[in-house]
């Protein structure tokens, strides 16, 4: 696959998934902008394996946790919506954003945890491939995380979940 | 208690604001300026790689290795790379001053002269990897539809009052020739900010406060891609909010994937300590 050809079908979902990771376009801006002049650098390879954009997630989900002190400085704030609904729209609304706001204050090995499960789908040992730890460490992760997002799972709410992406 | 429906609202309503983002033109908030200059770094380093194009060292006129990531090839022990300073003195005036007192370090060509005189005989570098200079990107960067824009479109933002992030970056090699990628930063964070490693949640990140209201941490991190990879990271943030951020590897690139030089950073935390705090800043 054409490098060019990539991104052009990639790049939408791509700034899905860093925005979900990092809470903040601009942060997701710049960190699938990075991401992927890396991935332009070694395309010869990246465009042989059986799924490149995987291995193009992965490298988002790395460069979020890795050093980069902008991430680690600036994410407890996620963006603000400025549109104000009204109503039973507004309470749901509230709701929303107040997780938007309880994701953003997770730590970035909690955060990518809670994407990687929630979003991505995968599981356990899938996390803990991506992530770079055993698999209790995930349970612990998302443990965690759960807690602190004050979120109930139930089987019910995992197939609404699962319906809806 | 909220459920998973809320969760998922919450995810679709930041996918909103990514497709409501990709109709926009890439441009960081004013607030967040300061990241672009990283970002141009990088995207400068990749240019070099991808097409051998040497860039400047920090004097402007010696070509850094062709084709080589920052730390791919020793860099020259050129006498212009070192001044005869010792570590041990530096340490015995680790008394950080007051950012009153710091001249402030304005372009790269200025972060690198004084890193000379700070780094004294303990190590030589070179600088492949600067923010700033060049006002384009030199590498493939692309729009939110994909669209790729190449060097004269697309625009550095303006240096913040500090004369933006400077940054510089490449290959270091200590006075006992070990060689591994580093990069140094200084930025203005708000007064009062701590200082944190890159990753707050590890064990080897440790944060205290100096005797001058200065907080420091240290810390290293175990890299991707290579079993022996590892970054140390030293971060000091002045009262005011003046900060010098360092980081050094055994990699070529301490952000990782790239190749291990050596089974240790040419230098250690406390010599990266050293380094930060010194009064020659």
């Amino acid at each position: 696959m054409d490098f060019t050809d990539y991104v052009a079908g990639q790049r939408p979902a791509l700034m899905r998934f860093a925005t979900i990771l990092t809470s903040q376009t601009w942060l997701a801006d710049d960190l699938v902008s990075d991401v992927l002049g890396r991935a332009f650098e070694r395309w010869d390879r990246i465009s042989l394996m059986a799924e490149p954009n995987a291995y193009v997630r992965r490298m988002i989900v790395n460069e979020y946790l890795s050093w980069r002190r902008r991430l680690a400085r600036t994410v407890p704030r996620a963006d603000v919506e400025p549109n104000l609904p009204v109503g039973d729209a507004a309470a749901q609304h509230a709701e929303r954003d107040a997780m938007i706001g309880r994701l953003a204050q997770l730590s970035k090995r909690q955060r990518a945890a809670v994407v990687l499960r929630f979003y991505v789908g995968l599981d356990d040992a899938g996390i803990a491939d991506y992530l770079g730890c055993a698999e209790g460490t995930v349970r612990s992760l998302i443990s965690r995380a759960l807690t602190a997002l004050r979120l109930d799972t139930t089987p019910i709410a995992y197939a609404n979940l699962e319906t809806q992406s | 208690m909220s459920d998973l429906r809320t969760l998922s609202d919450a995810f679709r309503e930041l996918e909103r604001r990514a497709d409501e983002r990709a109709e926009q033109p890439q441009r960081a908030p004013a607030r967040h300026r300061g990241t672009a200059p990283l970002v141009a770094a990088t995207v400068v380093a990749v240019a070099a790689l991808a097409t051998g194009t040497a860039l400047l060292t920090r004097d402007g006129n010696t070509p850094a290795p062709a084709g080589g990531a920052a730390g791919s090839q020793h860099p020259t022990h050129s006498s212009g790379h070192a001044v005869t300073k010792t570590p041990e003195k530096h340490r015995a005036k680790h008394h950080a001053k007051a950012t009153d007192d710091i001249v402030v370090p304005k372009t790269p060509d200025d972060l690198a002269a004084k890193f000379k005189v700070v780094l004294g005989d303990l190590a030589t570098f070179t600088v492949t990897q600067r923010s700033g200079g060049a006002n384009k990107a030199t590498a493939p960067i692309f729009t939110p539809s994909g669209k790729r824009i190449h060097q004269r479109d697309l625009p550095i933002p303006t240096p913040n009052k500090l004369g933006g992030d400077t940054f510089i970056g490449g290959a270091l090699t200590s006075s006992d020739t070990v060689t591994g990628g580093y990069d140094l930063q200084i930025l203005q964070t708000a007064p009062g900010d701590k200082a944190m490693c890159d990753d707050p949640d590890l064990s080897t990140c440790s944060v205290t406060e100096l005797a001058d209201g200065s907080s420091l941490a240290l810390g290293h991190e175990p890299l991707d891609g290579a079993p022996d990879g590892v970054t140390y990271e030293v971060d000091l943030v002045h009262p005011d909010g003046v900060e010098l951020l360092m980081h050094v590897s055994n990699e070529s690139d301490p952000k990782g994937e790239s190749r291990v030089l050596a089974p240790k950073p040419p230098l250690t935390l406390d010599q990266m300590k050293a380094v930060v705090t010194s009064d020659e800043w």
